[in-house]
């Protein structure tokens, strides 16, 4: 059926090249895909050229809002950016929240595909239908704080959300993000760097219109139920009052924390602590804020007041900021984690592709195979807070051995060599962010990924919660989704959580208003309702998970035809299966033959072929995409 | 009619207020159907919470919800930031 409602209606063509804009009714493809990710995925797909490098102005740059985004939803303000992922050459995206997803959809946009290459730096301007391509020559160069500030001085409108990158995504760092206004991060993927390739500075959106949908009470009537039960969740609750760093100490309690480049998986004791009394203090939060429809509000206003990183100042640190800078790094002080994150959101700098290169060159100098003549004087000592702060400078300019990190530890490795590949930890070529020896559907989920070493494509947080087998049986059909150590059906519980993160991607509605973060809350059925009452497509919660599927197989067929991954891709890295964890688990490691046979029983369930890890023409036809394999 | 009274330090800036407000003028939702802007000043942590008292630039004054059993924005908001005063 062709949808009318919730959407925003069109798809944004951006040539930069040419410096053509064009516009296509988003209809025709959402009767194919019930909106956002689907149609993004298919996009990338059909129209990524074969054989071009990541940065190829030939190459696209998708950014896409969700279907329920703009709407009452609670939390449905996700937008998606996608590319061919600078560090795997495979599929690529990034996710952020705030503002710019809802005002893209009153602008009269579901898409924005951006190809070629602006002769000189511009950034591109929506109102309404009215877009244009304007020279950004006095913004490049700026960091995305700045630039941000000086866009709105210029823009005079009565509603401005941006987009820009700064100088990491100008100089073209696999590392580079994609800033939302000033406080969200697309990070992943190198999304930055594609924009920086492209010459585009920034994107501006003002919308006017408004989204109908088609049962109004009821939609208002389910989404304020929806919110009030989710007001009245303790994890909510928790989210509100300290972020998501509130289940940072959780995480190593369990020794699941990436430690000074993932050689151990707890922190000490006393480091620790100074990171949980400063979470529970509140000591740096002014106040909450939350995404554009989300009363979850887990973006804490942070601000630094004294000592030597008083001033900084900014929102949405997360618990994997301390990982990066905590855990991977050794810094202990959560001040400097403040002032390392601000710097990372002013240059434009995902923390975990920017972390990871810094922490393999940190071991590299521990081993003897980087001196601090390489490192330009550099002592790459772990904790050491300034030379942090002047390695993420050097990354985002590319200057010294910035420009060797740059490129992420897959790729700096192998420059460098002498067994320092051991050192990087990656997934398919992009930098780690997870910690996988203790929880195992995590550890699959993270490494069958399919743009690369992520938790956020299928990664269960069951294991961590606790809870009983017979919980575990009612609610996923399974018996162990809340037993760490257990491989056993940990195939099907990613394959669940595939299908729903997708599904979310799909309706843009971010990950912690849902099943994934807590069981008592929003799940497929609800999800399908809001859905049916916003839309009028009466599809279940089973049709539903399926659309997630078909996005996981547009991924797999984009990474079968622009990549070699195979079964060795889905391995992961050696460190994990080889050196035992720290920490309460101690001794605990991935084990090969489980490894082994855990992939045979994640392949099985889809009927994938083991040997290659890839879908057949028949699993293609199976999910609604039977003229996929001619493609591929 | 009621009033619409704001207490900006307690807003998070989620928009859902602007949300239920375009609801109500128009059965559909956006920012330029409401009758609220949220102006958050992401530099300095904080929020200013505007209520339209007139008509202009094509938009609708608060009216104070009527029709409505209570103020949708009230209803809404999930931090007690606006607080319906009847005169």
């Amino acid at each position: 059926m062709t949808k009318t409602f919730a959407i925003g209606g069109g798809i944004l063509r951006v040539d930069l090249t040419r410096g053509a804009v064009t516009t296509e009714p988003t209809a025709p493809l959402n009767a194919r895909f019930p909106a956002g990710m689907g149609v993004n995925n298919w996009l990338l797909l059909n129209e990524t050229p074969v054989g071009k490098e990541p940065l190829d102005p030939e190459n696209l740059l998708i950014f896409t809002t969700g279907t329920l985004v703009g709407t009452p939803t609670p939390t449905a303000c996700r937008m998606t950016i996608s590319c061919k992922n600078v560090m795997t050459g495979g599929f690529g995206s990034a996710s952020a929240g705030g503002n710019f997803g809802p005002e893209l959809k009153y602008a009269g946009f579901d898409h924005i595909v951006v190809t070629g290459r602006a002769e000189r730096p511009v950034f591109i301007d929506i109102v309404d239908g009215d877009v244009s391509i304007v020279d950004a020559g006095d913004l490049w160069g700026e960091t995305t704080w700045e630039t941000e500030k000086r866009l709105r001085a210029k823009i005079d409108r009565p509603t401005l959300e941006l987009l820009s990158i700064g100088p990491a995504g100008e100089n073209v760092a696999a590392s580079a993000c994609i800033m939302v206004n000033r406080t969200r991060a697309a990070a992943r993927c190198g999304v930055g760097a594609v924009m920086g390739s492209k010459n585009l500075k920034a994107i501006a959106v003002s919308g006017s219109g408004s989204l109908q949908v088609a049962d109004p009470h009821g939609f208002m009537d389910a989404c304020l139920d929806l919110q009030r039960h989710l007001m009245g969740n303790e994890t909510r609750k928790n989210l509100r009052n300290f972020g998501t760093p509130a289940s940072f100490g959780g995480w190593n309690d369990k020794g699941s924390i990436p430690v000074r480049n993932f050689q151990e998986t707890q922190i000490d004791a006393e480091a620790a602590n100074a990171i949980s009394t400063a979470v529970k203090e509140k000591r740096y939060i002014k106040r909450a804020f939350g995404c554009f429809s989300c009363p979850v509000l887990c973006s804490q206003y942070q601000q630094v007041k004294d000592g030597p990183h008083a001033g900084t100042r900014g929102e949405k640190i997360e618990s994997q900021n301390f990982w990066d800078f905590g855990g991977k790094l050794g810094i202990s002080d959560p001040a400097a984690v403040l002032a390392l994150s601000e710097l990372c959101a002013r240059l434009g700098l995902d923390n975990t592709n920017a972390t990871n290169p810094i922490a393999w060159a940190f071991e590299c100098f521990q081993r003897g195979l980087l001196t601090a003549e390489d490192a330009d004087g550099l002592n790459l000592e772990w904790g050491n807070v300034e030379v942090v702060l002047e390695l993420l400078r050097k990354i985002a300019y590319r200057e010294g051995i910035g420009d060797l990190l740059a490129d992420g530890s897959f790729a700096a490795a192998k420059k460098l060599g002498q067994g320092s590949e051991r050192f990087a930890i990656h997934m398919k070529g992009q930098d780690l962010a997870e910690e996988m020896r203790v929880f195992k559907g995590w550890a699959l989920a993270i490494a069958v990924a399919e743009r690369g070493g992520t938790h956020t494509q299928g990664g269960p947080l069951t294991e961590r919660m606790g809870l009983e087998p017979e919980l575990s049986m009612e609610r996923f059909g399974i018996p162990t989704a809340f037993d760490s150590a257990n491989y056993e059906h940990k195939a099907e519980l990613v394959a669940y959580y595939q299908r729903f993160h997708n599904l979310l991607e799909i309706m843009g509605i971010c990950f912690y208003a849902t099943y994934w973060s807590g069981l008592h809350t929003m799940g497929p059925e609800d999800v399908a309702r809001l859905y049916g009452l916003a839309t009028g497509d009466k599809k279940t919660a089973e049709e539903l998970m399926m659309e997630g599927e078909k996005v996981l197989y547009l991924q797999k067929a984009f990474n079968m035809r622009h990549t070699a991954f195979d079964r060795n891709s889905d391995y992961p890295p050696e460190r994990m299966m080889s050196e035992p964890a720290t920490g309460p688990h101690a001794g605990e490691r991935l084990d090969r033959a489980d490894w082994d046979r855990l992939l045979d029983q994640y392949y099985d369930l889809r009927g994938w072929d083991r040997a290659s890890g890839k879908p057949t023409a028949e699993n293609f036809r199976a999910v609604g995409l039977p003229d996929l394999i001619r493609r591929i | 009619m009621p009033t619409i009274e704001t207490r900006n330090e307690r807003c998070a800036a989620c928009n859902l207020c602007v949300l239920a407000c375009s609801f109500h003028h128009e059965k559909a939702f956006g920012r330029r159907g409401a009758s609220i802007d949220i102006l958050k000043n992401e530099r300095e942590g904080e929020v200013e919470i505007v209520i339209l008292d007139d008509s202009r630039d094509g938009r609708r004054a608060c009216d104070g919800c009527v029709n409505e059993e209570t103020a949708l924005c009230v209803t809404w908001c999930p931090v007690g930031a606006l607080l319906a005063r009847e005169n």
